[in-house]
């Protein structure tokens, strides 16, 4: 993929956020306005939520957009200015867009037209003791990688047992991920995972029996 | 889990809901409706006449009746009711 291309996704992704960023906006100003005029605690949140959700999108429409039109200095320090700041604004968006879904889990916990609204908070409290939403995320964003690149390496016809672990492994990751929807979940990763190590143990010992599969 | 509670435009609102559909409304079905003590709806409804939402009338009897003001309020908190509700919230 050129830089081009790079530069295009990168471009339509700004419109995107652009778009979403009206949305939110527009949502968060109504949920507001309602606040006011009602004096309802849900809404108020409901808008802080939706504010916080806008405030990330403009810095990153903002701090991308300029980021992609300065021009590259060709001193050292200067040079790297650009990268340093996507990387802070990618931090400060992720912190506000967590923040935003924190002030919604408040929000479905205590002012839910659904009656389970204390399991809604229970369920996340639980769930935050046995499993961290953080890493499941990145370790399957990295082993989603590892799968595509094995693919591209070999396919699915060699080292399937290899490839068919990694797989699973992904796949249990992601169900970590969806833990709060379904508590079982935890149980299905786990012997995904299980299966997964049997997977990759199947290969090992295939080469040690007759040189194949790995 | 938060308290249930009415925040005072839900109890606005159901003041004001119960005398729309009496039309000229007695002050104890309006406290059956908004499930308030005697006390604490004379202390409403006279926030809500004096707000313009709600008109006294003592004739042979106190009657109250909704203003066209007091029937903007009660349309503009549906609204926001049906919003709240859209996306699964309570007001």
């Amino acid at each position: 993929m050129g830089i081009n291309a790079v530069l295009s996704i990168i471009r339509l992704d700004i419109l995107f956020e652009t778009i979403s960023l009206v949305i939110s906006f527009a949502i968060a100003l109504a949920a507001f306005a309602g606040s006011r005029k009602t004096g309802s605690r849900s809404l108020t949140l409901l808008s802080i939520g939706f504010f916080l959700m806008a405030g990330a999108m403009l810095l990153r429409v903002v701090l991308t957009s300029w980021a992609l039109t300065v021009p590259l200095s060709r001193h050292m320090p200067w040079r790297i200015f650009p990268l340093i700041i996507l990387q802070t604004q990618e931090l400060v968006y992720s912190v506000a867009r967590v923040g935003a879904y924190a002030v919604f889990l408040h929000l479905y916990s205590s002012y839910s037209l659904s009656r389970s609204q204390q399991s809604t908070a229970l369920v996340a409290i639980t769930t935050s003791l046995i499993y961290n939403p953080f890493f499941e995320a990145v370790s399957a964003v990295l082993l989603a990688i590892v799968v595509y690149q094995l693919f591209k390496a070999k396919g699915p016809g060699e080292s399937s047992f290899v490839i068919y672990g990694f797989i699973l492994l992904l796949v249990s990751h992601l169900l970590f991920l969806a833990l709060p929807v379904w508590l079982t979940f935890y149980f299905v990763a786990q012997f995904l995972q299980l299966v997964a190590l049997t997977l990759f143990l199947t290969a090992v010992l295939s080469v040690f029996f007759d040189g194949k599969r790995l | 889990m938060v308290k249930d509670y009415r925040s005072k435009a839900k109890i606005f609102a159901d003041i004001l809901e119960s005398i729309t559909q009496q039309v000229h409304a007695r002050p104890t079905k309006i406290m059956v409706d908004a499930n308030l003590s005697y006390d604490r709806l004379n202390k409403y409804l006279e926030l809500l006449i004096e707000k313009g939402l709600v008109a006294k009338s003592t004739n042979s009897e106190t009657l109250y009746t909704i203003t066209e003001k007091g029937t903007a309020f009660l349309d503009e908190y549906k609204r926001f009711e049906k919003f709240a509700a859209a996306f699964g919230l309570r007001l």
